[in-house]
């Protein structure tokens, strides 16, 4: 297996292991804003993501002895980060699983293309808002499928429910932000 | 798959959010998230379940020999002034007297006899406060060089009273000038024989009577009076710059001097600007007093931030009131100062990658430490005195305040400052 930690990364993760705070915060800062989105697009309340934000990095400095340094240390704090925002949920079972609403499709091939567009359109600022818009279940079945990669069988695991409401979610997720975004699309133009 | 164009593109859109470093939206989420408050709760945790090791390291040591110092030095200089008071109390001419009643040193001077009667045709009548004195002043009259070597070290004497030894340096000149009304029966020439007036003048001209002085200090006054010492005499007042480099002892700093860690300290300058005064206590005991109402501290730092080096400053800005003891020594020219401060804080600003932060809240008002250093009085102009000196500052107390979530590593810092003091004063008339 390639070797895929950099010599600064190196550094930062002996710093750490060693207990060295200065450093401690030299990781935190490199990576908070990448990882503070992530746990914004889990939960759409920011005071919500700092508490993840800073539940994850205790986890990330106090289990750092377990980190294999043969892969990427940010995929590793991502990982983190993620299942602990999931964690987050399923601990204090905020997680709303509603039904979706009328109007939305399964079938929308056709709007890829067309999403496709309004993201190359709108700005980021406008798509991250809908995004936390989203409600909780809906927006991380979301995240977990189409970021994390994860099927709604390893999905419906994790967040102890069942398949079916994964793909539920899933989809009233997407349609809500397909119609958000061109909504929102429509109206400036 | 459905949506499958979707995901695709989402996950794109997000992957080019990550690479975009330079987008308003991380200054969205920088704004949302306060990197401080959250290290800080972070900190407070790891404190908890990974505590550090508390470090030896020599920044503690020093401070604590700096205060063992401090108070060492402050006890043992009143102690040596009293011990040695019966010395430093005497002026020159006390001393010749004393060395000439000795019993000892009458045989040592075979001319003494010859030159006492000699001195004793040209001692002024108005001089018969002193006219004991005569037989015996005359006695190391005939060599000025010994008098300029044992009397006139070049540096300010401890305890001189100038009246006395003014009157054995009197000219004509000065009998003339009026600067001593109702003394025109004074001797035209010293009663010391030998001493010629030139030798003495340059270091008479203007006032300098100012600690520290690098040239006899002598000063003109009535000849034969006998003035009692003033409780407190203001000595001068003037401007004073100092260039200093500062620095922020904490954690922080103390870590990034080691070339393996990810930061680098960089060099900081800053500078004082304020009035300064020397007082006199009853002749003997000189004081500087120094207000700055610009003293600047703080710390220029790089700091390793999301892969790269960022500029960082930190920017104190104090009212700083200084006071300290002028101790002049014999032997080394110009006068060694040791004492305290008392700063206020007016304002403090981080800049970091050219945006200025106001940080005055996470500050302390009030800054107290020791400074100590070695100046110079340099005579440049009738009464314009400069004083270039070096001065060391160390802050006694935690300048950072935070709040009650702040770094650990940062809740401990202090103030240290070495540089160049340049002070340029108007010495006051006795």
């Amino acid at each position: 297996m390639v070797d895929r930690i950099n010599e600064e990364d190196q550094i930062l993760l002996k710093g750490c292991l060693e207990n060295d705070r200065r450093i401690q915060r030299r990781l935190f800062e490199k990576h908070f804003k990448k990882m503070f989105r992530i746990c914004l697009s889990y939960s759409g309340d920011k005071n919500e993501a700092k508490d993840i934000l800073q539940e994850a990095f205790i986890k990330v400095f106090t289990g750092l002895d377990k980190f294999d340094s043969r892969g990427s240390l940010e995929g590793w704090i991502r990982r983190i980060v993620t299942n602990t925002a999931i964690d987050f949920f399923r601990q204090r079972k905020k997680l709303v699983y509603t039904s979706a609403f009328s109007g939305e499709t399964d079938e929308d091939e056709d709007e890829d293309e067309h999403v496709s567009n309004l993201f190359q359109e709108l700005t980021n600022d406008v798509i991250l808002h809908y995004i936390r818009k989203l409600p909780d279940g809906a927006r991380v079945v979301f995240n977990l499928f189409a970021v994390d990669g994860m099927s709604h069988r390893e999905i419906s695991k994790k967040l102890n429910i069942s398949e079916g409401t994964s793909k539920s979610q899933y989809k009233r997720a997407r349609g809500l932000l397909q119609k958000w975004l061109c909504d929102y699309q429509q109206n400036m133009s | 798959m459905i949506g499958k164009g979707f995901d695709r593109e989402y996950l794109e859109w997000l992957q080019q959010l990550d690479a975009d470093d330079g987008d308003s939206v991380w200054e969205a989420i920088e704004n949302e998230l306060d990197l401080i408050e959250t290290w800080s709760r972070i900190d407070m945790e790891l404190n908890r379940v990974l505590p550090q090791r508390k470090k030896i390291i020599p920044l503690e040591f020093l401070k604590v020999a700096g205060v063992a110092a401090a108070i060492l030095l402050m006890i043992s200089v009143p102690l040596l002034f009293v011990l040695n008071k019966g010395k430093i109390s005497r002026t020159p001419v006390e001393q010749v007297i004393s060395e000439a009643t000795s019993p000892d040193s009458v045989p040592d001077n075979p001319a003494a006899p010859v030159q006492a009667e000699a001195d004793r045709d040209i001692a002024s009548p108005g001089a018969t406060n002193n006219s004991d004195l005569l037989p015996y002043t005359a006695e190391i009259g005939p060599d000025p060089g010994e008098f300029q070597k044992n009397y006139l070290p070049g540096s300010y004497h401890e305890g001189v009273t100038p009246s006395r030894e003014t009157s054995l340096m009197e000219t004509p000149a000065d009998t003339k000038s009026g600067d001593h009304p109702g003394k025109k029966d004074e001797p035209a020439i010293s009663f010391i024989t030998g001493i010629r007036a030139d030798i003495v003048r340059p270091a008479v001209k203007g006032n300098v009577n100012t600690p520290g002085l690098i040239v006899p200090a002598i000063e003109t006054t009535g000849a034969t009076g006998i003035s009692p010492a003033r409780f407190i005499r203001i000595l001068d007042a003037g401007l004073v710059y100092s260039y200093k480099n500062s620095w922020l002892l904490n954690y922080e700093t103390w870590n990034c001097l080691n070339p393996t860690k990810l930061g680098n300290i960089m060099p900081t300058f800053r500078h004082d600007i304020g009035i300064t005064s020397a007082v006199a206590f009853k002749e003997k005991h000189h004081f500087g007093l120094e207000f700055f109402w610009l003293s600047g501290a703080g710390q220029n730092y790089k700091q390793y931030i999301e892969a790269s080096f960022v500029d960082r400053k930190i920017v104190l800005n104090y009212f700083k009131l200084q006071a300290f003891y002028l101790w002049n020594h014999q032997k080394i020219p110009g006068s060694t100062i040791f004492g305290g401060y008392y700063a206020r804080l007016g304002m403090a600003e981080e800049i970091q990658g050219g945006q200025k932060f106001r940080v005055t809240d996470d500050y302390r008002d009030h800054d107290y430490g020791l400074v100590l250093g070695h100046q110079l009085n340099i005579p440049l102009v009738n009464s314009i005195v400069i004083t270039p000196g070096i001065r060391i500052n160390y802050n006694l107390m935690n300048i950072f305040e935070g709040h009650p979530g702040a770094v650990n590593i940062f809740k401990s810092t202090n103030n240290f400052s070495a540089g160049l003091n340049l002070a340029v004063s108007y010495s006051l008339k006795k």
